[in-house]
């Protein structure tokens, strides 16, 4: 039986300034069976969060059409548990005897449908857990026992029960980022729906955290015999899991199908900018094949890869520090309290020198933000030294010049802008600085260039998109000419295209001698793009050392409770059955090795 | 309760509220919103009446205010958020404080009585209470911000202040050496108006941080159940509890701006007052987008959990009852609202001038 059903569905937004929005969504047709596992993916603007709306009845309900237009705005249909949930239909009005489109269907799809939001944080509704959870119980009126009961039940299923005897007294933004999302999910979990409708609930999290999430869908799903819809990036998860894949892009379906049907088109993944797998690029690259498709999984690439013989890295690119070059910051010491008592950082030691391109990693609480603050002179009661080119931060005077050392780009573009012009916003930090008007146009458009962004100097930065306004926020922290760089989730709600625009203007800033700290949960990213890595674990650093050094190490990994990129998966599976070979950590260095095996 | 309950429930220390957070357990935790409210209603009326008390009835009742101003941080205290204050708003408002105190000391009616001197210099270098309050100042300061000029700044104010009124710098008692210097600046100004004027401080201060306390240690749940008590529809007790609910998190988007603010040299070149105003507007730029999408979501939030629909809520652990600490608290209140206002005593005059 189908839960879902969606037949030649377009929908788009009212405009309530200018010109009149294009379709949001176009011509969506497909069904989703009781009990499955449905993923979404697509790139960003594609339309999913859109999507989402649409299949849980806040679109029309929340975000309405205008009167009279509702043919315009939305046409076909969406039918959820064999209901009309949306429709446009001529209503013939009895007193007036006129017949008007009104927009008919279920009016609430809670309790048997729940949706839950990208950022979790915006979804919480009351200031402690457990009136969180019960929130939705309060409002279907279940007696005081049964919503205790169910409350506890559902956090022990998302494996927050630890969490049941101070659920009064936690306020939800306080837990961690996996925590957060658990805790979403515990919300919807208590009302018992028969449809879960998830919008990227596992970006922004550490690689443990979404390992949490995902298995406390998958529990949830065979518990409760729960359908699930999924909006996810990470290929893996959807390779996984997923029974049935809609691929999006421009409000259209481009694929649909089976989770094996739709990740076996390379075609598709390469021209509509979709994350493929480490290991099905990989496939893609060297032509291996398992089953008669591209290989999915660690162990089907293994098996691949027997047909060959051992492959090799002619000259490995391993990380030597430069001991002649300049110290930017040197930490030594360090502790770091906040004020209600919780240490944050426990005798942090590491030296950058100039010219390095570091990745900070860690789970979440680990403390990386909170080193990096210090570092950009935020956080200014530490103990410890902490030295910035050589100036010591204790000195108020010093603190006060960091910014025109240390550029940060923050976590949310959208905290950090603070101009209508994106001209203005790149000349804020410089006006600040007072530079010279002459300089700042110069120093403008050659930041604005450098991200691409020259064309739109001109526009507001809240039109922008969310690729652009990322590279905006960067553009202005590059104006400044920092001598250091730190960079918190640079690819965090960015599509696979604009993640790799970003990593590669960063490594283009790091060739021209500017230094990169970047803070990061992408495993890919770092096993990609930087050379050391500092690992960060409950407030002390855990390793500080080559990137390559770090993933080979099975212990430390496990003991960092980073989970590695699928290419060093393979690499860790592949040495277990040839110990000579090396540890490769990319998808690129595991082309070039198989390419030299076929020379060889 | 399990023991490993009690025993997490004990290291939860601090609890969110309004703005910032109060530490658990402490009996300000366990008052009923109605008791902060009809605080907050009671204090303003008294602090009203008592610095208003004409001066033939034997002037502003300061001593009382004093009290009442030794009650409320001792509230903030026990709730463990005067640190808090401290480290906020208590700067911000100390002009105002002070501005209402010079507004009275030179702009009331003339009143009747003796003339009291001020110096602006006495004429001598004095040691004595005032070389204490120095001292101290500085220290305290000192072990907080770590920096000779920030703490120079309020201790000379303060000891400024003890050695102004003429009484005090001649008296034997606050006084003990004397090295002379200079030549004597003073000012004279009716007795009554100095009174006045640190009764109006007083009071403001007591009106300011009444409120504070209240935010500081109240939570969503708190005002939602007391207002389900009073019958209000849970619809509107909702919105009024999601108002207050997001002052928190307007306050942390704040914390997040600001520091995004500061990253872009904004404090690098040291300027005046008109360049800082201009960049806590800027702030608002991307706090106003913040809250908009907030609120946008919050809408979704709100649908997909069902409140459209709901014809009711139950009551699942929103309310709570008035407790003895409550009614203890109100009946001192009112014992004290009927002295003052309705008997019309005053604890200055109890005590003699």
């Amino acid at each position: 039986m189908s839960v879902l059903e969606v037949n030649g569905f377009w929908w788009k937004y009212r405009s309530y300034v200018g010109a009149e929005n294009p379709y949001t969504l176009k011509d969506l047709s497909f069904k989703v069976d009781k009990g499955e596992f449905f993923g979404i993916i697509g790139p960003s603007g594609a339309g999913k969060t859109t999507l989402c709306y649409a299949l849980t009845g806040i679109i029309p309900h929340v975000f309405n059409v205008p009167y009279g237009k509702e043919r315009e705005h939305l046409k076909g249909e969406i039918k959820l548990f064999g209901q009309t949930l949306t429709k446009v239909e001529a209503v013939k009005d009895e007193k007036t005897g006129k017949t008007t489109d009104k927009i008919v269907g279920m009016k609430q799809t809670a309790p048997r449908a729940g949706l839950l939001l990208q950022d979790p944080e915006n979804q919480f509704l009351r200031m402690d857990l457990l009136h969180e959870i019960s929130f939705g119980m309060e409002m279907l009126q279940l007696p005081e026992s049964e919503i205790e009961r169910r409350a506890k039940d559902a956090l022990e299923v998302v494996g927050l029960g630890n969490l049941w005897p101070i659920a009064d007294l936690v306020h939800p933004n306080d837990l961690s980022g996996g925590q957060k999302q658990r805790a979403a999910i515990a919300s919807f979990i208590a009302l018992r729906p028969e449809l879960l409708v998830l919008d990227e609930p596992m970006s922004n999290l550490d690689p443990e955290g979404k390992l949490s999430i995902i298995q406390a869908i998958d529990r949830i799903r065979n518990d409760f015999d729960i359908t699930i819809i999924v909006v996810e990036h990470n290929p893996e998860v959807i390779q996984k899991y997923a029974d049935k894949v809609l691929a999006l892009n421009n409000g259209q379906a481009i694929a649909y199908g089976t989770a094996e049907e739709v990740y076996s088109q390379q075609k598709l993944f390469e021209e509509n900018g979709l994350y493929a797998s480490d290991i099905a690029r990989i496939g893609w690259q060297s032509g291996l094949t398992c089953k008669g498709r591209v290989p999915f999984t660690v162990d089907e690439m293994v098996e691949a890869c027997e047909c060959k013989p051992e492959p090799f890295l002619k000259d490995i690119e391993d990380y030597k520090p430069d001991e002649t070059a300049e110290e930017i910051i040197s930490i030594k010491n360090l502790d770091f309290s906040y004020e209600d008592g919780t240490q944050a950082l426990k005798n942090v030691n590491f030296t950058i020198r100039k010219g390095e391109y570091v990745g900070l990693i860690g789970q979440n609480g680990a403390g990386k933000s909170t080193v990096s603050k210090v570092i950009s002179g935020l956080y200014k009661k530490f103990l410890g030294e902490a030295k910035v080119m050589g100036q010591n931060l204790r000195d108020k005077k010093v603190i006060q010049k960091i910014p025109c050392y240390v550029g940060y780009v923050f976590q949310n573009p959208d905290n950090q802008i603070f101009m209508r012009k994106v001209y203005d916003e790149v000349a804020y930090g410089l006006k600040n600085l007072k530079v010279p008007q002459q300089e700042i146009d110069q120093r403008v458009n050659k930041a604005l260039k450098s991200v691409g962004l020259l064309a739109k100097i001109n526009e507001d930065p809240m039109f922008l998109g969310k690729g652009e306004k990322r590279r905006l926020t960067v553009a202005s922290i590059l104006a400044m000419n920092p001598k250091i760089m730190i960079v918190d989730e640079p690819t965090t709600g960015q599509d696979f295209r604009m993640s790799e625009d970003i990593m590669t203007l960063l490594e283009d800033l790091n060739k021209s001698g500017t230094t990169i700290l970047a803070i990061t949960h992408d495993m890919t990213l770092v096993s990609e793009h930087t050379k050391r890595v500092i690992v960060m674990h409950e407030g002390t650093v855990l390793y500080d050392g080559s990137t390559r050094g770090f993933f080979a190490n099975e212990d430390l990994l496990q003991k960092s409770g980073i989970i590695p990129p699928l290419a060093v998966r393979l690499s860790h599976a592949y040495m277990k059955k040839h110990p000579s070979s090396p540890c490769l950590l990319n998808a690129k260095e595991w082309t070039t090795a198989l390419e030299q095996m076929d020379l060889k | 309760m399990s023991e490993t309950d009690v025993k997490a429930r004990a290291s939860k220390k601090y609890v969110r509220t309004f703005i910032f957070s109060m530490r658990t357990g402490t009996p300000i935790e366990k008052l009923h919103v109605v008791t902060k409210v009809f605080m907050i209603v009671v204090l303003s009326t008294l602090t009203l009446y008592m610095f208003d008390i004409p001066v033939s009835r034997g002037g502003p009742d300061f001593i009382g205010l004093g009290l009442l101003l030794v009650l409320v941080f001792s509230l903030l205290a026990i709730s463990r958020t005067a640190k808090y204050l401290v480290n906020s708003y208590l700067v911000l408002s100390i002009p105002v404080i002070l501005a209402q105190f010079f507004w009275w000391l030179f702009f009331s009616e003339s009143l009747p009585g003796a003339k009291m001197t001020f110096y602006l210099w006495p004429g001598f270098f004095p040691i004595g209470v005032s070389t204490l309050v120095f001292v101290g100042t500085f220290v305290l300061v000192y072990f907080k911000t770590r920096s000779v000029t920030v703490s120079l700044a309020p201790a000379v104010l303060l000891w400024w202040f003890t050695i102004m009124p003429s009484v005090l710098a001649h008296s034997s008692l606050a006084t003990w050496i004397k090295f002379p210097l200079g030549g004597t600046y003073s000012f004279s100004l009716p007795q009554w108006s100095a009174y006045i004027g640190f009764a109006k401080a007083l009071g403001y201060a007591i009106l300011i941080y009444t409120s504070f306390l209240f935010l500081l240690t109240t939570r969503d749940v708190e005002i939602g159940g007391a207002l389900r008590q009073l019958r209000v529809s849970f619809r509107k007790a909702f919105f009024v509890m999601l108002m207050f609910r997001n002052l928190n998190t307007i306050l942390l988007d704040y914390e997040s701006i600001r520091m995004a603010q500061i990253a872009r040299a904004s404090s690098v070149i040291r300027s005046g007052i008109l360049p800082r105003m201009k960049d806590l507007a800027y702030v608002s730029i991307p706090l106003v987008a913040t809250m908009i999408r907030r609120s946008t979501e919050m809408g979704v939030a709100l649908y997909a959990r069902g409140f459209e629909a709901s014809k009711g809520m139950t009551n699942y652990k929103e309310t709570k009852q008035l407790s003895g600490v409550d009614y203890a608290i109100m009946a001192l209140l009112i014992a004290f609202l009927i002295y003052e206002v309705i008997l019309g005593h005053s604890i200055t005059a109890l005590f003699g001038r």
